[in-house]
């Protein structure tokens, strides 16, 4: 090669890493965010009232004003947990899981996954916090030295759920943050404001990007990869423990584990895809979460709902093959019983709604893509719907079996909860960079520019 | 100049030389280059990780797996303490009948401290060893290195204190390596201008106070007395809307709010209806057997001992030949004139031929002053203790025969 | 050769050697005569062939898993796109051509059932169904005839599936035809459906209805983990032992051993997961119709803990701790004595591990009254021989495949990028 063409390659490199700043940092440093940004921010911030007032209500009356009783103890705040920390999984899932799989796909979508994954856990941890009925003893569950001298119970699930919950959201921030440092620093070398610059100074730590700091960070980042990762394991499995360990039917399944992160993972893909086909229309981001990109999440999704379609028919035979009456009876009321549009809508959802993914036209086409995946969304609110309540309703005792109705406080709450998910996830579009930028310059072609082989 | 004030002179040094490259390999070279020279303070600079800068500067494997480890390692230990410690020993609680050290219930929480641990140690690790946050940079007042160094720009810095340097020669090194551009850095020596600015300081301090709020009110609601509840965040909570026993209520006729059971009603448990055991009848005789349910054995007589002891003994004595401290104390203070009645001697002719079931009922029920004690003594321990006034009543007509052979000398 | 080919190294050896035929022969003489041997001592023991079946289903499972193993190597690759094991695929797509062979030795298993010997599985005797309430509702699943015809489905299938993706990749060799890559990934999406399910169904039939009265969701994902870890290991191994008799010394780099490193970890670590998950949730629901499996392989009496309880430890720390952190550093997968020790290493636990699930089941029959029990360690050695035979038989007959084909599929379009590969 000669020189100047090395020139010229390099030049090229140049300008590209600089236009991945300036349209990243470009959406944080706008004067005015684009025009559907604010409507959509406002309703967001509407939703979040109704889930400030519902929860004002909740806490001066008391858990009464929900559908749940003796019967149904665990209905929608439980369900509503499990679906918020299922949609969380995928933002760890990409960004360390698939990291370890060299997967370079994964950092045009990483920081708006993984921030996504932090907002999932804020709403998810609500939940089971207002479901103890006086959340400001919620401190309870931790093990904090108390003049009673008692101490949290460990071998109850409900009690690993605190703790892996929280690694969870700790680990996830930590890694989150980590990755954005560099960025940070990036939009503090670029900014002319004297406030901002002494904000993301702060937040860049004074990151300077010398290659002594990189070789520890990258070694820091993959050791976080590879911590994250049977991390995000051990969560949805520990949630599906507060099931399994139990021996109500339809919950004490020794499959429930691996079945529930794969449904965790199938519905955090779906949300993903459902924030960020519009987004990357809406910040002109397409260069760089390519169709592709889009493309290989559907298969995803494909892959992790037959995982799931898997699960739900060993689940069915091992409920006949078993011998168990109670068991047997519990699926066969899932299906047939008074919640059996419950299931039917989960089966549709979650097993024949992915198939549409085998086609590569459907794989391409967003406004499908994203009507199907909130569809499978629906479906997975239903999984954890027809788990909790279908087997709740009816158990050993014919005598309390009961049908569950939610009121407008369940509903208020779960629907507000999307607002508090949403307004957060706005603003981080508009404040903070949406793209790993540091990875998606390190991963791409020119970052190899004017390498010599020895 | 003609002031009188001296002139605010900037007293500034030189940090090193700092040199762009065009491409990461160009920096690859140049860091290979630079190091070849013999230099060991210089760094290379890059807005991404350029792989095979590493080997190119002679950078050492980090010990920050190590840190991880340690820190890993520590956390699966804790847990599985503070477990143990807490559910095994300082609060030891049966649930389900699960063993009080369940190891295999304590590997969730044992991994996920593992992890928390790690990844803390991981991530304050890195950010320790890599000497940040830090405030101020020498490079930072270099306009060229901020413009490009986090965006587009690959430099190499070498630092004024590595030994082989000089501004001469150190320049054509860099530039023979392929820079673009070299020049020299140069900081101010004064530090003010190195401190976070006030106004972030003064943020951080009033933060740091408002969020010592809560905690403060918490203290002083815990240190203070009042005759109402400190806090009440839910009222609801204490005061329902329900009936509470000794209330009167409008929807009965007869006005209270707590409700007799059913006429015939049994409680759970309490139907009682062996005759045997709970009454000491058989065929509405007294029995002269013991029910089924009790053993007799050592442990059951000296179960019975003990209940004696506690709750015959004060009156009967420890013999139960009557007279115990309370029959003593009748007598001293000569009570027995004003008509006290002396509590029988179990060891007596009449009571050794009543039936089992005879005693068992005036332990049940009392007999003329002695009180009942059906309430407070269960059934079985009743029977235990007739077991053992049987054995009262034998000592009570024991002679020195009966002592076992070894044991006499003892006695005489 | 049969092509110039370009991208691989001038000098590569691309073909087994006539050695294959030497091991082809060997394993097939050696394999048929102890395995002959094995079946006349189990005659001898007179118990109805009982300890010669059980040891025999644990090394049939065994070498299943390993064929079951490879099939799922070829099936990911494809449906994942994966670039950078294209070059060690064609050793997996050779070995899932041992399933006829499987085929045949399945026979042994359900034949003598059929003709009305009933000493492996318990829910065969007409004595135990009708006495034991539990499992009369399994009697429509559990019984011999739709046992051996579910045999030939899942055969069918595996013989199907494996001849279709190795006789594409093969043809590939010749014609270069690049649309063959495309196919097979895209067929490989069904195929895989098809194999979670016949996987986990083959482990509900062989294994889980050892113990007819236990059930467990999990139970084929265990044995999943099991065909993973053994797959892996051997994928370090023969490619290994190919490098050091002079083939495809060029193509397969420490690069590529570093990531089956890291996949046997993983799945060393996923069998952990999972075979944990099943225990704990087992132990803490504590029902008794579930808790009879880990009893028998737990306790001797009530309170003692008896040689299996000591076994189950011993996978504990061996099956599982021991690989699981040393395995984890970087240096012990890229230095291939120690990545080939490891693979060596599970695949001898792995073999434990079925036994672990199988033989503690003789006491079944003990308890019913059936048969005579031959539940003592002094038959050990015919299970040995019996793993061993079939492993020497299996190996010859994989020997006969490795003939006659390239050892790396030399057209595929993602072997350049394959060789290259290289690991951050």
């Amino acid at each position: 090669m000669s020189s100047a063409e090395t020139s010229a390659e390099a030049l090229e490199a140049r300008e590209y890493f600089k236009g991945i700043s300036d349209s990243v940092c470009g959406i944080v440093e706008a004067e005015k965010a684009p025009k559907i940004w604010l409507p959509a921010f406002a309703a967001a911030v509407g939703l979040t009232g109704v889930l400030v007032v519902s929860l004002y209500i909740l806490l001066t009356e008391g858990t009464g004003i929900w559908g749940n009783n003796n019967t149904e103890a665990w209905a929608w705040p439980i369900v509503n947990f499990v679906f918020w920390v299922g949609i969380g999984h995928a933002g760890t899932l990409i960004s360390a899981v698939l990291f370890l799989m060299r997967q370079k796909w994964r950092t045009s979508i990483n920081r708006a996954a993984e921030a996504m994954t932090i907002f999932a856990v804020i709403c998810a941890g609500l939940f089971p916090v207002i479901h103890t009925g006086r959340p400001w003893l919620a401190y309870w569950l931790l093990p904090i030295p108390n003049d009673m001298a008692i101490w949290p119970q460990f071998r109850s699930p409900l009690a690993w759920d605190v703790f892996a919950v929280s690694t969870y959201m700790t680990v996830s921030i930590l890694f989150w943050y980590m990755g954005l440092v560099p960025d940070f620093a990036t939009l503090r070398d670029r900014t002319k404001s004297k406030l901002k610059h002494t904000i993301y100074g702060i937040l860049s730590l004074g990151w300077r990007g010398s290659a002594r700091q990189w070789h520890r960070y990258e070694r820091a980042y993959l050791i976080m990869a590879a911590l994250a990762t049977p991390l995000v394991f051990s969560v949805h499995s520990v949630v599906s423990f507060d099931f399994a360990v139990g021996q109500l039917p339809g919950w004490h399944t020794t499959i429930f584990p691996p079945y529930f992160v794969a449904g965790a993972i199938f519905s955090g893909f779906a949300m993903v895809l459902t924030l960020l086909v519009p987004a990357r229309a809406i910040f002109n981001m397409k260069h760089i979460i390519t169709d592709q990109h889009v493309e290989n999440m559907c298969k995803v999704i494909l892959a992790t709902g037959s995982m799931v379609g898997f699960a739900y028919g060993t689940e069915f035979f091992i409920a006949w093959y078993s011998g168990n009456m109670y068991e047997g009876f519990t699926f066969l009321n899932r299906m047939f019983g008074p919640f059996a549009w419950a299931y039917w809508t989960m089966i549709t959802c979650n097993v024949l709604i992915p198939q549409f993914f085998w086609f590569k036209k459907i794989r391409t086409s967003p406004f499908i893509i994203v009507g199907l995946c909130i569809l499978v969304n629906v479906g997975m609110w239903f999984e954890r719907f027809v788990i909790i309540v279908t087997s709740l309703t009816r158990s050993f005792m014919p005598g309390s079996w009961h049908y569950f109705s939610p009121t407008m406080y369940d509903a208020s709450i779960f629907i507000g909860s999307f607002g508090l998910f949403f307004t957060l996830f706005l603003l981080f579009l508009r404040f903070m960079p949406m793209i790993a930028m540091f990875e998606v310059k390190g991963a791409s072609p020119h970052a190899h520019a004017g390498v010599k082989h020895h | 100049m003609s002031t009188d004030k001296p002139i605010d002179k900037v007293e500034d040094k030189l940090y090193g030389l700092l040199a762009e490259y065009e491409s990461p390999g160009a920096l690859i070279e140049a860091a290979r280059e630079v190091r070849d020279a013999g230099y060991t303070k210089f760094d290379c600079h890059s807005p991404f990780p350029v792989h095979g800068i590493d080997p190119a500067m002679g950078i050492k494997p980090t010990i920050l797996p190590m840190v991880t480890w340690g820190a890993g390692i520590t956390g699966t230990g804790l847990a599985i303490l503070m477990q143990t410690w807490m559910n095994n020993w300082t609060y030891p609680w049966n649930i389900g009948g699960k063993p009080l050290f369940s190891l295999p219930m304590q590997i969730p929480i044992a991994f996920e401290v593992t992890v928390l641990l790690a990844a803390f140690a991981t991530f304050f690790g890195m950010w320790g060893l890599n000497k940040l946050p830090q405030v101020w940079h020498p490079l930072f007042g270099n306009d060229n290195f901020v413009d490009k160094a986090t965006c587009h720009g690959f430099f190499v810095a070498i630092e004024a204190d590595d030994p082989k340097f000089d501004q001469e020669g150190t320049t054509a090194t860099l530039e023979k390596a392929g820079a673009t551009a070299v020049e020299a850095v140069r900081y101010e020596t004064s530090k003010k201008h190195r401190a976070l600015p006030n106004g972030v300081i003064a943020f951080m301090a009033l933060s740091m106070c408002l969020a010592l709020v809560p905690f403060a009110y918490i203290a002083k609601q815990r240190a203070s007395t009042s005759d109402k509840p400190h806090m009440h965040i839910n009222p609801n909570m204490d005061f329902q809307t329900k009936n509470k026993p000794q209330t009167a209520s409008d929807m009965f006729a007869d006005g209270r709010a707590a409700r007799l059971p059913v006429a015939g009603s049994v409680a759970r448990g309490e139907l009682k209806a062996d005759d045997h055991f709970y009454r000491g009848l058989v065929a509405g005789e007294w029995a002269t057997e013991f029910p089924k349910e009790i053993t007799l054995s050592a442990e059951t007589m000296e179960r019975g001992e003990n209940r004696f002891n506690i709750y015959c003994s004060p009156c009967h004595g420890l013999t139960g030949a009557g007279t115990g401290m309370i029959n003593q104390r009748a007598d001293a203070v000569g009570a027995t004139a004003t008509g006290w009645v002396a509590p029988s001697n179990i060891g007596q002719e009449s009571f050794a031929k009543q039936p089992h079931g005879q005693l068992f009922n005036t332990i049940t029920h009392g007999i003329r002053s002695m009180p009942s004690y059906g309430a407070q003594i269960k059934e079985a321990d009743r029977w235990a203790i007739v077991f053992y006034l049987r054995a009262l009543q034998r000592s009570a007509h024991s002679t020195i025969d009966d002592v076992p052979a070894g044991e006499k000398p003892a006695i005489r | 050769m049969s092509s110039s080919d370009t991208i691989l190294h001038s000098e590569e050896k691309i073909t087994a050697g006539p050695g294959v035929a030497k091991v082809k022969s060997a394993g097939f003489v050696g394999g048929l005569i102890l395995l002959l041997a094995m079946t006349g001592w189990g005659f001898a023991v007179g118990d109805g062939m009982q300890r010669f079946f059980h040891g025999y289903l644990v090394a049939f499972t065994y070498f299943n898993s390993i064929a079951l193993g490879a099939l799922f190597f070829v099936l990911i690759m494809h449906l994942m796109g994966a670039k950078w094991s294209v070059n060690m695929r064609r050793i997996a797509e050779i070995l899932t051509q041992t399933f006829p062979l499987l085929a045949l030795l399945s026979v042994v298993i359900w034949l003598p059932m059929l003709l009305g010997n009933d000493n492996l599985y318990i829910w065969s005797s007409e004595k135990f169904m009708s006495e034991n309430h539990l499992v009369h509702a399994k009697g429509a699943y559990l019984n011999p005839v739709f046992f051996a015809a579910r045999q030939i489905i899942y055969y069918v299938l595996w013989i199907g599936l494996s001849r279709y993706f190795y006789r594409t990749s093969v043809k590939q060799d010749e014609g270069g035809d690049d649309d063959a890559t495309r196919r097979m990934a895209k067929w490989a999406a069904p195929a895989m459906f098809g194999f979670a399910f016949s996987c986990a169904f083959f482990a509900f039939d062989m294994l889980m209805s050892i113990d007819p009265e236990w059930f467990s969701t999990m139970f084929g994902v265990v044995y999943f983990a099991g065909c993973c870890i053994s797959i892996f290991a051997l994928m370090a191994l023969i490619p290994l032992a190919l490098q050091r008799s002079g083939r495809l010394v060029h193509s397969i780099t420490v690069e590529h051993y570093h990531d089956i490193g890291k996949l046997l970890f993983a799945f060393v670590f996923f069998w952990g997961y999972v075979a944990f998950s099943q225990f704990m949730l087992i132990w803490g629901a504590n029902i008794p119709e579930e808790t009879g499996y880990f009893w028998k392989r737990w306790f001797e009496s009530e309170g003692v803990m008896g040689i299996w309880g000591k076994v189950t430890l011993v996978m504990l720390v061996m099956h599982f701790l021991i690989p699981f952190v040393l395995l984890m550093s970087r240096h012990s997968k890229r230095k291939l004595q120690v990545l080939a020790a490891f693979s060596i290493w599970m695949l001898a636990w792995h073999y434990l591990d079925l036994y672990w699930q199988v033989m503690p089941a003789l006491n079944n029959h003990h308890t019913f009254g059936l048969a005579e029990r031959s539940a003592t360690g002094s038959y050990i050695p015919m299970d040995l021989g019996l793993w061993v035979g079939m492993g020497l038989l299996f190996m010859g007959y994989a020997a006969g495949k490795f003939r006659n084909v390239n050892l790396i599929p030399i057209k595929d379009p993602g072997l350049k990028q394959s060789l290259k590969f290289e690991n951050q």
